[in-house]
């Protein structure tokens, strides 16, 4: 039990890391701490 | 700086002299490119780059740019800008309160100004029927957001769309970038000049960490040329080592660094695709306002110089991979592992030290120098509108 606890606490980080609400949060606070941005972008024309 | 002559010799050129500071000679000045030589706030009719849109909030933020005040406010999904200046008492609107949508309102006495029009509509210390409402407004600004980054247009007359001031192949692919954005001391056209600067890369930065296992050139032979509205500068002959009679060998040359650098994207063996599409005849270029790319065959970088005042420069920088899924899972990874500590961290942080303590004119400028002259032959073809001072403008 004791060695499943920090592989269910990474998995599940890795889980909340994929969704997208999260992602923009993380994303959010690397800008606003850093002034570093890292981002995909859909073509625009 | 001074100049010693001889019969029949070449001038000496000296500084600190005892004598002290000589007139400033034919060719040391700027006299040369008077419009490059006036555009110390930079130069209108441009959209500039501000910042990353994630940092501006419902919170009225105070950003200057070519020497105007302007505050951003954010709504919803839109950012809006206005002149950062209560016509009331002058007190910032940076200050101000956000207590209605749609408006923000000075600090003050609460004059409540739309965001959308900068009309004054409501007085808040002088009640709903207050009759100065709808006679005063504050000046607002063109604003759009791409890249991720919010764009200021400073000019007047029908204003152009923003796509018009960035590089057709940020626009027409799909992309994953990192990038960083900060405000730096020094004018903008010493930040541009030193961008574009063939000369001190391969001095300068040989001792940065990003350049650790690569090779930079000794010295090179380079050419100008234009390309649509890029002027780029063309290789015409790199040079790894050189003998200096008297002095020894100069090279960067060691066992563990790889070479070359290849000196322009298509002559590197893996060139990305759309990279090599663009045909760029060398590896770095300059276009007005102020904007360099350096090409690299799988990534390139961009930076702007956004003129702040006299002495400060935003500088926003980027790094571009034409890729999309996996690929570009890891470049943006590798960026906030590395590139942004390396590259645009310790990197570009020598350029801007550099920019910091260039004190010029007087100068005296050498053969490589033809990068700095070329642009600003540039700006000054362009013929710009030139940002006048705050203080020239009320004398004027």
């Amino acid at each position: 039990m004791k060695l499943r606890t920090p592989a269910v606490v990474a998995a599940l980080a890795v889980a909340a890391v994929g969704l997208p609400q999260v992602r923009r949060s993380l994303a959010r606070l690397l800008i606003l701490t850093t002034g570093t941005v890292v981002r995909d972008q859909r073509r625009i024309r | 700086m001074t100049i010693e002559r001889e019969a029949g010799q070449p001038p000496v050129w000296q500084n600190d002299t005892p004598e002290g500071q000589a007139p400033v000679m034919e060719g040391q000045d700027w006299s040369a490119w008077p419009v490059y030589d006036s555009a110390t706030l930079g130069l209108r009719d441009y959209w500039y780059p501000v910042d990353w849109a994630e940092r501006f909030t419902r919170k009225p933020r105070p950003v200057k740019i070519l020497g105007e005040d302007i505050v951003l406010v954010r709504e919803g999904e839109e950012i809006y800008a206005l002149h950062d200046r209560c016509p009331h008492r002058g007190v910032p609107l940076s200050h101000g309160r956000r207590q209605f949508p749609d408006t923000v309102s000075c600090a003050y006495h609460g004059w409540t100004f739309e965001l959308k029009t900068g009309n004054l509509c409501a007085v808040l210390t002088d009640g709903p029927d207050s009759p100065i409402c709808g006679k005063l407004k504050v000046r607002t600004y063109p604003v759009a957001q791409r890249l991720g980054l919010v764009w200021v247009y400073i000019g007047a007359g029908p204003v152009p769309p923003v796509e018009r001031d960035i590089p057709d192949e940020l626009l027409d692919h799909d992309f994953a970038m990192g990038g960083r954005a900060d405000v730096r001391n020094g004018n903008w056209r010493f930040a541009a000049e030193n961008g574009f600067d063939e000369g001190h890369a391969k001095y300068l930065h040989n001792t940065a960490l990003w350049r650790l296992f690569k090779v930079m050139p000794a010295w090179n032979k380079t050419r100008l040329q234009q390309e649509g509205p890029w002027l780029v500068r063309v290789q015409e002959e790199l040079h790894w080592e050189a003998d200096y009679p008297g002095l020894g060998v100069w090279t960067n040359k060691r066992w563990w660094k790889r070479m070359p650098l290849p000196d322009r994207p298509g002559k590197g063996k893996r060139v990305n695709r759309i990279i090599d599409s663009l045909n760029i005849p060398g590896f770095v270029s300059i276009r007005l306002p102020g904007l360099l790319r350096v090409a690299y065959p799988q990534f390139i970088h961009y930076e702007w110089y956004v003129p702040v005042d006299e002495d400060h420069v935003r500088y926003v920088q980027i790094m571009v991979r034409f890729e999309k899924g996996l690929t570009a899972a890891a470049f943006k990874a590798k960026y906030l592992a590395g590139i942004r500590w390396l590259f645009h961290g310790q990197f570009t942080g020598q350029d801007a030290w550099m920019v910091d303590v260039t004190d010029a004119p007087p100068e005296r400028l050498y053969r490589p120098d033809l990068s700095i002259t070329g642009w600003r032959r540039m700006v000054e073809r362009a013929k710009p509108v030139v940002q006048i001072l705050p203080s020239r403008a009320k004398a004027e």
